[in-house]
This record gives structure tokens, C-alpha cells and sequence, in this order.
């Protein structure tokens, strides 16, 4: 099978699986908005055509454990945990034999009003898109936009046809009402990292995780480093410290490729400590340099 | 007979084939060749007769063969949960193709 058509049938699992999430959400009666891949509003020039991956939806925060229990009841395996995932601990990764990926998210990176609130300034001026024949809830364009910009700024320079399509070829009054709804959400940060205006918000705590995004920087300690500094309370810093030391359970999964053994543990354990030993005296050297 | 597509279905129609996933099965079906224009008529509302005149014009079949092909078919969409009846009498559809 050619490139091409590879893509073209993941891109008809992926459109069957936002299908079927919405069918299954309907039942439920759980809130969701579709985002990225087929859910994209044509009108979003050169971003639409592109072939996804997994499917994105956002659930209601409160709707979440309902949904992703469904699944699971479902036969769909958990992939990477919302505390596992991305620095953000915004989503899960669920996946289906058939139907592929999906992204379940209960907050999306970078709107930092409490995901409740966002989630229902999407929903109050949602509109719907038909995918696979059926009728899916999908935030209106300008949210479709700060969607993908705040995904772009994370993206370093992968996601450049995303800030090309929704804010340098936007008219004046479209980033306007983005900008507009940025503020709403809470969401200035992620929107000026996307558009080149980070250093504006040099002061805001979470300025070093976006710095640390935009730059497009790959390394552990960078990361951590970016991640502890942004943490505002000592609840938050606590939850970076142990996501620093523990070991992710899913991720040892999918390494050793099934349940870990008790020796598997251990080992990944001891491989953990080691590392997180190097990054320590890593870090303090970079310090005592400064 | 009048059929429609099952409801809790997604499907999308790609490369001349429909590829169907219902809510109770994540198993994708994959309707080709009659199959898939079947589902294409039936989606377009189509009704037994007016799927069997279709096939006609579209094939070289005898009518009596057409009608009995598209029953079995629609039969087979039944048991896989993807089509229900929709109201309307039971009828012969072959004669009734035979007939018109």
C-alpha cells in the first residue's frame, strides 16, 4: 500500500472514530467537542486537508470519568494516563483494535481558567460538523483557531501552516475576536507564544514551559526544569517532583510490552533514580555556573 | 419492503467501498461492490424496488436474479445490525420487479 493510501485509510478511522465517540457520548448523554483532524472547519485554510493521526475530542470536565469508564467497559485499552501524558496532564490516550488512537482531553493546554469554564465558553457557541454521517459538536472558528494556535505554540515549528491559517493570513477583525476570546479563557500566554509575542509575558510563571515549547528544546532537564518553574503552588510542585521520580506505569507497559514483573519494576525503578541523580547534579552544576 | 440504515452507525465512504462501525461493535464493515451501492441507495432513500430497478439499469442481471441478490444482501445488513425495516408491507420484490 503506497503513502497515500495508507493516509487515506487512516483518515477514514479516524473520521469513523469521532463517529463513533459521538454516538457513544449521545448515549451517554456526555458533552463533547470535537477538535483537530476532520473536525476543522474547512474555512481554515491548509489545515483542513491534513490527515490526523488519533481522534481529539474535549469532554466536560465533569462528564470525563463517565466517558473514559465507557470506554473502557468498551474494550478500549488506556494508553497513557491524563497525570502520564504531557507536562499539561491534560489528556488520555485510549485505543481501540479497529478504530485507532483517541485523545480524550478534560482541559486543553494553555487556557488556564478552570477547564469547567472553558469547556462551556466552547460549548455556548459550538456549532456541528457531520463526520462519518454523523452529527458532532465542534467549537465555533475562532475557538477552532485558538485551539490550534495554543497546539501550535507546543508544536515549535511543526505546526507553522496552523499559525499561517489562523492568524497570519486572518483578517484584522478575526484576531481580534480571537484575541478577545484568548482573554475570556484565560489564554494570552499560549496565543502570544504561538504568535511571537512570548516575551511580553516574560513575568508570568508559566512563561518558562512555553519558552521551553516555542523553542522547540528536547531534553529531559530542560523540560523539567521549565515544568518545576512553572508550578505555582506546592500542591503543583509536589505533583512535577513525583512525576519526576515515579515511574510511569503506562509507559513501562508499553515498553516491556505487557504487565511488568516485579523485577521489571525494579529495574525501571532503579534506571529511574539513576537518571533523575544525573538531571539533579546536572541542574545544581548549570547553577553554580550561573 | 422498506429498509433504512440502523441507527448508531458511523460510516464513511471511501475508494468505493462503505465503511461502516456501529455503537455495540467497533469491528469496521466494509461494504464493497453491491454492498456498498446498496447502502449508497439506501442512504439516498432508496426503497427495496427502486434499489432493484437501480441495479437493473446499472447491470446486465435478470430482474428475478437482481431481486433475489439485493434480499439476500439486505438480509445479510440485517443480521450484521446495519439496516432495520421501516415500516411498509412485506413484498415479493422479484415479482414485483418481474411485474413493473
Amino acid at each position: 500500500m503506497g503513502a497515500q493510501a495508507t493516509a487515506d485509510v487512516r483518515d477514514a478511522r479516524v473520521r469513523l472514530a469521532h463517529g463513533y465517540l459521538q454516538l457513544l457520548a449521545n448515549e451517554l448523554r456526555v458533552d463533547i467537542l470535537h477538535v483537530k483532524g476532520p473536525a476543522i472547519d474547512p474555512l481554515i485554510q491548509g489545515v483542513a486537508e491534513r490527515t490526523s493521526f488519533d481522534a481529539d475530542i474535549l469532554v466536560r470536565p465533569r462528564h470525563v470519568e463517565r466517558f473514559t469508564t465507557a470506554l473502557n467497559e468498551r474494550g478500549w485499552q488506556r494508553f497513557l494516563g491524563f497525570e502520564e501524558g504531557s507536562a499539561f496532564g491534560h489528556a488520555m490516550n485510549l485505543r481501540d483494535e479497529h478504530l485507532g488512537l483517541v485523545d480524550v482531553h478534560r482541559s486543553w493546554p494553555g487556557f488556564e481558567v478552570d477547564p469547567a469554564t472553558a469547556f462551556d465558553t466552547l460549548w455556548q457557541s459550538r456549532g456541528a460538523v457531520s463526520i462519518a454521517h454523523v452529527d458532532c459538536a465542534v467549537p465555533d472558528l475562532d475557538a477552532q483557531c485558538l485551539i490550534l494556535l495554543s497546539h501550535a505554540a507546543r508544536s515549535g515549528s511543526e505546526r507553522a501552516n496552523d499559525i499561517a491559517a489562523c492568524w497570519t493570513r486572518a483578517a484584522d477583525d478575526q484576531r481580534a475576536r480571537i484575541d478577545a476570546l484568548a482573554a475570556r479563557l484565560d489564554a494570552r500566554l499560549a496565543l502570544a507564544a504561538a504568535t511571537g509575542h512570548l516575551d511580553d509575558f516574560r513575568d508570568d510563571p508559566k512563561y518558562p514551559l512555553w519558552r521551553y515549547f516555542a523553542d522547540g528544546r528536547h531534553g529531559r532537564l530542560a523540560e523539567w526544569s521549565a515544568r518545576w518553574r512553572a508550578a505555582r503552588s506546592v500542591r503543583d510542585k509536589l505533583h512535577v517532583a513525583r512525576a519526576f521520580l515515579v515511574v510511569n506505569p503506562d509507559l513501562l507497559q508499553i515498553e516491556v510490552g505487557g504487565r511488568p514483573t516485579v523485577h521489571e519494576w525494579t529495574h525501571a525503578y532503579r534506571r529511574r533514580m539513576s537518571v533523575a541523580w544525573q538531571d539533579l547534579a546536572l541542574m545544581a552544576r548549570h547553577r553554580r555556573r550561573r | 419492503m422498506t429498509w433504512r440504515q440502523a441507527p448508531n452507525l458511523a460510516w464513511h465512504w471511501f475508494d468505493g467501498a462503505a465503511y461502516v462501525v456501529s455503537l455495540a461493535d467497533t469491528t469496521i464493515v466494509v461494504l464493497d461492490g453491491w454492498s456498498g451501492r446498496i447502502w449508497e441507495l439506501l442512504a439516498s432513500g432508496a426503497d427495496q424496488p427502486a434499489i432493484v430497478a437501480t441495479l437493473l439499469d446499472e447491470s446486465d442481471g435478470l430482474p428475478d436474479q437482481v431481486g433475489s441478490d439485493v434480499a439476500v444482501l439486505l438480509a445479510g445488513l440485517e443480521q450484521h445490525g446495519l439496516v432495520e425495516h421501516s415500516g411498509g408491507g412485506v413484498r415479493n420484490v422479484a415479482s414485483t420487479v418481474h411485474e413493473e
